[in-house]
């Protein structure tokens, strides 16, 4: 399936997706295609890890 | 209780209270339930803390056991039952306007994400723990529950569907709408030039 391109928006809503569900061959295409050009969903890819991480640490009282 | 409150462990084990509390009403929904839950576990957490041997960090511990007082309650409240899944996720699903408050006609960042210094020294610091409940604190209701359950407590996203009464897409909606929320928050409070270099 050819790649449509997404934008800041649709690539936002991918990243968040991706932790819930296996992203089809297409979208993360598209979505890895808009990462490599875009630097501000590159930080919110970061952003959201560091979400899941500080998550986990909340969980046994910090560090 | 005068002897629970010279225990010298008794500020200790206060002070996960708040956290406590939310961890409880991510399941119980209700605020005076999820209270009482916390007061049963705290009252049995003062009795049994000869038990705590150290090996797991106090906050598990004391959520093992809540744990316990949660599951409790829970087929205590089964009769208001109906009452508790009135649900407010109606104005947090829906359609996507919300998402244009977020990105522009073009699907642009409207308030770019940018690029963190030195998150993981956030994370060893109390104060940042601090900002971020209160960035918890601004989730709406149901979109705390979600992101709490899913990212605090790891539950697995159908589980959640379920016990929530939604569909799965919803839940990712939620979620996602969540995160967003709390990344903004975050930048703002902790993470923005104005939080930085204050001597935190």
């Amino acid at each position: 399936m050819a790649a449509e391109p997404v934008n800041c928006r649709k690539a936002a809503q991918l990243l968040s997706q991706a932790r819930e569900r296996a992203l089809r061959e297409d979208e993360r295409k598209a979505l890895d295609h808009h990462l490599g050009l875009c630097l501000q969903c590159r930080n919110f890819k970061s952003q959201l890890e560091f979400l899941q991480e500080a998550a986990k640490l909340f969980a046994s009282g910090g560090p | 209780m005068s002897n629970y409150v010279t225990d010298p462990r008794f500020a200790e084990i206060e002070s996960h209270r708040p956290y406590l509390v939310r961890y409880a009403l991510a399941q119980l929904r209700d605020r005076e339930l999820a209270e009482e839950a916390v007061q049963e576990a705290l009252v049995a957490a003062l009795e049994g803390v000869g038990r705590f041997d150290g090996r797991s960090a106090l906050r598990t511990w004391l959520t093992s056991i809540l744990r316990y007082k949660v599951i409790d309650l829970q087929r205590r409240a089964i009769a208001d039952r109906a009452r508790l899944e009135v649900t407010d996720f109606a104005a947090e699903t829906g359609d996507e306007a919300w998402m244009d408050d977020l990105f522009d006609d073009t699907g642009h960042w409207r308030d770019a994400p940018q690029s963190w210094s030195n998150p993981e020294a956030a994370l060893e610091q109390r104060r940042f723990w601090a900002a971020f409940e209160q960035c918890l604190d601004r989730l709406p209701v149901a979109g705390g529950r979600v992101f709490f359950k899913r990212e605090v407590m790891g539950e697995e996203t159908r589980s959640i569907c379920d016990s929530e009464g939604i569909t799965e897409s919803n839940c990712w909606v939620i979620l996602h709408r969540a995160r967003l929320s709390l990344r903004a928050c975050l930048e703002k409070t902790w993470f923005g030039g104005e939080a930085r270099g204050d001597g935190r």
